[in-house]
């Protein structure tokens, strides 16, 4: 009694082919080549310089391929593509940022999640790896941890304001040294029908209010905290988020955000350099990182640099800079002598050099000659100025609410829709912060 | 008389013809101009029409996304766990509605309860990552394999009950074995069932976008959904270029739509009121 | 699950298992096809109960610990600190994401039924092109959230998409996704056009069983469309309704891959299941942290579902 029927012949077909079909992909002989695995954040100048080094890499060591992988941007779905791989076993480097300084006490909950990772064993020890002599010493130590080197620091961004010289000299306008100068040029733009600053929060969040609100507490708090160091007055309890200076702040804040590009929530961040390039707007709040994207969108425009004043006294009004992205080689991961071979190869001065020419960052590696878009723009400011590590605490992943990294920007952006005022802002950060610093 | 529905309704039709054309039409058509239009036009004036049309928006996009990785492991991933959930919830239903074995009704309430539960996300990724199924194609069908089985299993239950138990006792009395029963004479009774579910599966896996997120670590090992994703992320202000991609993706569901679109509807409707 | 529909006959609605017929024999099918029976529910039963059962289960039991998931982070059992943590320092988050719970579930459920049951009126009537406008209105339901997510986010691009040109017109311009004000209404939007086919179905196959006869009479009494619908169709259909309010509710309160394309969660459109993905996959990565988001977020659908279907059935009862 053979009835069998085209659908359960199909039925059969299909479930042999699919087990063995997916047999077939899973099981199939281990090729002799190894991989390493590299995954960062989305920065497109960064990007395409490192593909084409992994490129490099390969043709050097032809049995060593690179699985190279992003995720933008870094708030989000790069945040979660590095919580799994810090998870799993299948990344062998990873990039972060520089874990110091730490909280004076760390702990769970009040250490970042690169923090956290960092001080829990996730992290190989670099210290005698050959390319660590090449390095600053200085900027070594900020991703070192008890003794241990964790991290390849690849240089220091800088962070400030990029304005169109072609504009500025349209208006004859001249570099503002202080937060009234700023302001009356700002009036000046706008009268004049021109955007006057640009910065995009769209898919990164208020986050990127930073570079309003980080330069304003490095100029306008910092100098009259102990030891002129912010984070660690803050981590200490010597200041307070309650402090006139930061009610301050959150006031200048609210009223710089006002010369923004209309919208400039719905804006994507990956946008600005090409529409600063675009002139949609006179200045671009940035970090030098995103320098390469706008001589790409443009390469006649001519950009000057200087840094963000929030200050009416002139002195201290300079750039901020901090660690950029940094290496990683991860404890689980798969094939930790590819992942040194990789850094080893990063590290060497051509392939550096190209990156560091490439992305426009300060070198972190001894000697060597630089000529990047960014160097000339940035001028006297290359690779100066108040390093972040003493302005703006590394908040943690958990823990009182407003205090975490994720949230605290938030309040930020309510501060300027006026949802709530400076003062009750400062309260909320208070609130529970010696909880965060015990 | 008795079919007549109630008369031509002018007021009815422009309702309609209004109400699709802006929600659904228009924004699809869009997508498709957008997709032609160059860079330059699209940031200039990108409610007009393409000109000149940009075809290679779609070849750059295919090739800068790598979609054809993606589509490769869509369609594995689709195809084997839809298989594998219709087959599993046949196997379940079919002795369970019998009452072949032995607590069956537990068997059923369970299933049924199942639908309660909270969101097992993050015990499946713990489980995901202790039973070896993170981040490989075998354990990512297996992940995907327990929303058809479920659904299948109410589904085939109620259709199991309308072929006759004679109908079991005679093949066992011929000789014919269980399996043989269940493949030859079983399965062709309940096609519809099976087209229903299947479909019903196979469109919940091909558009999970939460499972590659969580579940896959690889860029070789993504779904389309999950690639599309990611070129959004490295493409946000490139609208053509991301029209294009979406376009891609959406294409062969709209295609399949306009195919099935009977089984869909169909399938959805009962799904819906079976659940 | 809560979503059950009524027992339409029509619809063959599931039952129980038949209770045992008198006579019938438990083993029809004897000795080795016994066992390839057993045998070939085996891993079907496995996979629900690994992958279904214990991962449902399991939600409680880490949502009492602090575990991480992070190899050399330890992982201890806290008890109910988890929850503390919940309504003491993690409470401003907790409570926006609740209300932005509340508001987005209870607009999806109310305007979307509402809408459809506008839609299924219209399609009702005889007008050409039926089948084409139904299709149409359904095909969101295939497309998944990525799709639809970004082809919404190209509609409502803040520098020149079709929406901020068509609000220009009134002087208006808005930052759409990313304006406090306008996110959440906007993510409310593309989440009712992606199920509203669905709905619509649903209510129309509940218009299609009610007699035809019905509305003739109704309309022989010289009934107005408002008062045939009202007096009519609506209550003819309220085992429809019981589904489409059910699911509706029931799925809105759960969505959050579709905002994970939209918004990511900020912008007040941090639904419980938006904070439960980030918390865990995200932010802090405590795993027993969004575990217990996840608990809330199980207790809040229960606690509005149960009621709600009670409700519904009642008032079918009462109606028909």
């Amino acid at each position: 009694m053979s009835h069998r029927t085209p659908m359960a012949g199909a039925m059969a077909a299909s479930l042999v082919l699919t087990f063995g079909g997916v047999g077939a992909l899973a099981f199939r002989p281990a090729a002799s080549s190894q991989t390493v695995k590299v995954i960062t954040w989305v920065n497109p100048p960064a990007v395409t310089i490192l593909k084409k080094i992994n490129a490099e890499f390969h043709h050097k060591y032809p049995n060593i391929r690179v699985i190279f992988q992003t995720a933008a941007n870094r708030a989000g779905p790069y945040a979660t593509l590095e919580s799994t791989s810090i998870r799993g076993n299948t990344v062998d480097i990873m990039g972060t940022g520089p874990i110091q300084p730490l909280p004076p006490h760390p702990s769970v909950n009040n250490e970042s999640n690169e923090q956290l990772w960092a001080t829990h064993g996730l992290y190989l020890r670099l210290n005698n790896q050959p390319w660590v002599k090449q390095f600053m010493p200085n900027i070594n130590r900020t991703e070192t941890y008890q003794g241990k080197l964790l991290g390849l620091v690849t240089g220091t961004y800088t962070q400030g304001v990029f304005y169109n010289k072609v504009m500025f000299a349209k208006y004859h306008l001249s570099v503002p040294h202080t937060y009234r100068a700023f302001i009356a040029l700002c009036q000046n733009l706008k009268r004049h029908g021109v955007t006057p600053l640009f910065d995009g929060l769209q898919n990164v969040g208020p986050g990127y209010l930073g570079f309003i609100y980080e330069p304003l507490m490095q100029e306008v708090w910092r100098p009259h905290v102990p030891g002129a160091n912010l984070n660690r007055a803050l981590s200490t309890g010597q200041t307070t988020w309650t402090s006139p200076y930061f009610i301050k702040i959150m006031q200048r804040e609210k009223t710089i955000m006002r010369y923004l590009e209309p919208n400039f929530q719905g804006v994507p961040w990956q946008s600005m350099p090409g529409d600063f390039a675009d002139g949609k707007a006179a200045m671009l709040l940035d970090g030098s990182w995103d320098l390469a994207a706008v001589h790409t969108a443009n390469p006649k425009m001519k950009v000057g640099f200087f840094p963000l004043p929030g200050s009416n006294q002139a002195k201290y009004n300079v750039p901020m800079v901090g660690g950029d992205l940094t290496w990683v080689v991860l404890a689980h991961g798969p094939n930790h002598a590819a992942a040194f071979k990789w850094l080893n190869f990063f590290s060497s001065p051509k392939i550096y050099q190209q990156y560091v020419d490439y992305v426009g960052i300060t070198p972190s590696r001894i000697g060597g000659t630089y000529h990047s878009f960014a160097k000339n723009v940035l001028g006297k400011w290359f690779g100066k100025g108040v390093n972040s590590a003493v302005v703006f605490p590394d908040l943690p992943a958990s823990g009182p609410y407003w205090d975490q990294s994720s949230n605290w920007p938030k309040l930020q952006l309510d501060v300027y829709l006026g949802k709530y005022t400076p003062k009750q802002v400062a309260h909320m950060y208070q609130q529970n912060w010696p909880q965060v610093i015990r | 008389m008795r079919h007549r529905r109630l008369n031509f309704s002018v007021g009815a039709f422009v309702f309609l013809v209004l109400f699709c054309a802006i929600l659904y039409l228009a924004p699809l058509i869009y997508l498709l101009n957008v997709a032609l239009e160059s860079a330059h036009q699209f940031l200039a004036n990108p409610l007009t029409l393409p000109h000149p049309i940009m075809w290679q928006n779609f070849v750059n996009a295919w090739r800068d996304a790598t979609m054809g990785v993606y589509f490769s492991n869509s369609v594995i991933y689709t195809g084997a766990a839809t298989i594998l959930a219709v087959a599993c919830a046949v196997f379940l239903a079919f002795p369970v509605e019998r009452r072949y074995v032995r607590g069956s009704n537990a068997v059923y309430l369970s299933m049924v309860l199942g639908f309660f539960l909270p969101i097992g996300i993050i015990p499946l990724f713990i489980e995901s990552q202790m039973l070896h199924l993170y981040n490989n194609r075998i354990g990512y069908i297996l992940l995907h394999i327990q929303g058809g089985l479920t659904l299948g299993f109410i589904f085939f239950v109620a259709y199991f009950k309308t072929i006759p138990r004679e109908l079991d006792e005679s093949a066992a009395l011929d000789g014919c074995g269980y399996l043989r029963y269940l493949f030859q004479i079983v399965l062709p009774l309940i096609k519809p069932a099976l087209a229903t579910v299947g479909i019903y599966a196979a469109v919940a896996v091909w558009n999970d976008l939460i499972g590659p997120v969580v579940f896959l670590a690889n860029n070789s090992l993504f779904p389309l959904t999950r690639g599309l994703f990611t070129f959004y992320g490295s493409y946000q202000s490139e609208w053509t270029l991301l029209a294009a991609g979406i376009f891609i993706v959406a294409s062969p569901l709209i295609l399949a739509f306009i195919i099935l679109q009977r089984n869909f509807i169909e399938g959805s409707l009962s799904g819906s009121l079976k659940l | 699950m809560v979503g059950r529909a009524p027992e339409e006959p029509a619809s063959g609605a599931p039952a129980p298992p038949s209770p045992r017929r008198g006579g019938a024999r438990t083993g029809v099918f004897q000795g080795r096809q016994r066992a390839a029976m057993y045998f070939s529910m085996l891993p079907g039963a496995a996979i629900y109960l690994v992958l279904g059962i214990v991962p449902s289960a399991a939600t409680a039991i880490i949502s009492l610990t602090n575990y991480t998931g992070v190899p050399g982070i330890p992982a201890n059992f806290v008890g109910i600190q988890n929850y503390v943590q919940a309504f003491t320092i993690e409470w401003p988050g907790v409570a926006h994401s609740i209300i932005d719970t509340l508001m987005f579930a209870s607009a999806v459920t109310v305007v979307q039924n509402v809408l459809a049951l506008l839609v299924a009126e219209m399609l009702r009537r005889r007008v050409p092109g039926v089948a084409f406008f139904r299709a149409l209105i359904f095909l969101p339901a295939v497309l998944g959230v990525t799709v639809i997510g970004l082809l919404w986010a190209l509609i409502f691009n803040p520098s020149g998409g079709p929406a901020a040109n068509f609000l220009r017109l009134f002087h208006v311009s808005t930052a759409f996704f990313g304006s406090n004000t306008w996110a959440l209404p906007l993510v409310i939007f593309v989440q009712i056009w992606s199920s509203l086919g669905f709905t619509v179905l649903v209510y129309l196959s509940g218009m299609n069983a009610v007699p035809v006869e019905l509305f003739e009479v109704a309309q022989l009494d010289g009934g107005s469309a408002w008062n045939i619908f009202r007096f009519v169709t609506f209550p003819m259909i309220a085992p429809s309704v019981t589904v489409d309010v059910l699911l509706a509710a029931v799925g809105s309160l759960n969505v959050y891959d579709l905002i994970y394309v939209l918004t990511d969660g900020l912008y007040h459109t941090n639904t419980l299941g938006m904070f439960m993905f980030n918390s865990a996959f995200q932010g802090s990565g405590n795993l027993g942290f969004g575990a217990t988001l996840s608990m809330m977020l199980f207790t809040i659908t229960l606690a509005v579902a149960l009621p709600l279907q009670r409700y519904l059935r009642k008032r079918e009862a009462r109606i028909l």
